[in-house]
């Protein structure tokens, strides 16, 4: 999740991120690389989910990937949820 | 000092080849799986920053990548023949998240706080362009292969 894939990615979330009465679920087991670029619009899917108050969870965070998240910070902020929550 | 360039069109779609051709190298040069993994990050911040600052002004520009390998560790330069930004301000700025409420949260300004916690050294010359030079020193166990 680079600067290349930024787009698509932000493009993909565009029609559910605002979908406040339904629990938006990340699931990171397949990633293999991010950066400050997907740090940022992991950031900015908080921001607008904390806005609506409405349920946002991270799930199978690879430990490559937690690594940059606890480093930046971002690993504070996100919740893994209940399984079967969804 | 070994030294090998490689030089990418200041677009996106060609920040993977850079980290390709990084972990050519380090994986040769025998840093650890985590150091490369650091390294990656860092180099693709300092790509990232090349393209998003400066490619808008010209469409020839590109960006100039040098590995230097010494009996150390690995120096990377990446220069830009763009205007830049005030990196200097921004390696004094840059931090983690702050404890603080979400909707105070800013989505920027990581990329230069990961390049300074993921390198040992990062310095940065703006003469004309913008050149980042960082350095990751290999640790000790770790042999330079292919140096003899």
């Amino acid at each position: 999740l680079d600067l290349s894939a930024a787009a698509r990615f932000r493009t993909a979330l565009e029609p559910i991120v605002n979908e406040a009465d339904k629990t938006l679920i990340l699931n990171l087991k397949n990633l293999k690389y991010i950066d400050s670029t997907g740090l940022g619009i992991i950031i900015s899917v908080l921001k607008v989910r904390d806005a609506l108050k409405a349920k946002f969870y991270v799930r199978e965070i690879p430990v490559s990937i937690k690594r940059l998240l606890d480093l930046t910070g971002v690993s504070g902020f996100l919740k893994e949820g209940v399984e079967g929550e969804a | 000092m070994s030294v090998i360039q490689l030089q990418i069109p200041a677009h996106a779609d060609f920040i993977d080849v850079v980290r390709l051709c990084l972990h050519g190298i380090a994986s040769k040069m025998r840093f650890s799986y985590e150091d490369i993994e650091d390294m990656k990050v860092a180099i693709s911040e300092a790509c990232n920053n090349a393209v998003i600052y400066n490619h808008k002004e010209a469409k020839s520009n590109t960006i100039a990548i040098c590995f230097e390998i010494v009996d150390t560790g690995l120096s990377i330069k990446i220069k830009d023949n763009g205007p830049g930004f005030n990196y200097a301000l921004s390696l004094a700025e840059a931090l983690p998240l702050q404890d603080t409420e979400v909707a105070n949260l800013r989505s920027g300004g990581l990329g230069i706080y990961l390049m300074q916690a993921l390198m040992d050294k990062v310095e940065v010359i703006t003469n004309g362009g913008t050149e980042v030079i960082m350095t990751k020193y290999i640790t000790d166990g770790n042999t330079i292969a292919g140096m003899e």
